[in-house]
């Protein structure tokens, strides 16, 4: 029973290890989709050759790894969007702050505004206290707004 | 202009290695390899450089249909690199079993 077990490890083990490049090439097309996009595809290339100049199938997993583990190391040194305050979130944070029902509040945080929802909830808990809220609006790369 | 960059031990070995043949373009492969520092931190850290100015990447000059392979990325220290690279390596002296110390 042992010899069948080890046998059978043994076969595992090979099979595995006999996967590794094509696990290690889905790594880093996964890890490169995670880039921005303009970085994506040269990503892809630089890992993809530093793929093929890996000596041992071990080595091309444990680089696809890394490759993985490193986008978000990549991801923090690229330029951060813009925060800004501004009239209109901080017209729409004191709106809610009016919020008298939990329905409403769900509405807006629905609508974009999960923290000011918070903070409303919180209000009818304690009723007569007025918080002076700041929304923020981030501006992403694609020009989008996003309330938060 | 460059700017500064945090150098850790991993940095210095990299630094150390792009010194090593300043004009020379070392692929990512190599400079894992020989400066023994995973892929994980390794690529992050020459995005760093690269954004500071430290180094500079350039492609390889060939087509990959006609070479089988995807093309390879060469880094490279700018002048500014070289410079500030080799300031920080005056800052620190490598002992014997080859770790870094302050050079006081």
């Amino acid at each position: 029973m042992e010899l069948l077990i080890g046998l059978l490890m043994n076969i595992l083990g090979a099979d595995l290890y006999d996967r590794c490049p094509r696990l290690a090439r889905f790594l880093i097309r996964k890890a490169a989709a995670r880039l921005p996009e303009g970085k994506r595809e040269s990503y892809a290339e630089e890992w993809s050759s530093h793929l093929a100049d890996c000596d041992t199938k071990l080595d091309q997993l444990r680089h696809a790894l890394g490759c993985w583990w490193s986008v978000g190391g990549i991801l923090r040194t690229e330029p951060q969007p813009k925060r800004a305050y501004s009239l209109d979130a901080l017209i729409l944070g004191s709106g809610l702050m009016l919020v008298g029902s939990t329905a409403e509040a769900i509405m807006s945080a629905m609508a974009g505004a999960p923290w000011l929802y918070l903070v409303s909830y919180l209000f009818q808990i304690l009723p007569g206290a007025f918080v002076v809220v700041l929304g923020i609006r981030m501006r992403l790369k694609d020009g989008r707004y996003v309330y938060i | 202009m460059a700017e500064d960059v945090r150098l850790s031990d991993t940095t210095l070995r990299a630094l150390k290695f792009l010194l090593s043949a300043p004009l020379e373009g070392r692929s990512g492969a190599e400079i894992s390899k020989s400066a023994r520092i995973g892929s994980g931190t390794m690529y992050p850290m020459l995005a760093r450089l690269e954004t500071a100015g430290w180094v500079e990447g350039k492609w390889e000059e060939v087509e990959p249909s006609e070479a089988g392979r995807p093309r390879r990325r060469f880094y490279t220290l700018t002048m500014a690199g070289r410079a500030r690279a080799r300031a920080a390596f005056a800052e620190y002296q490598v002992a014997p079993e080859g770790a870094l110390a302050w050079n006081s």
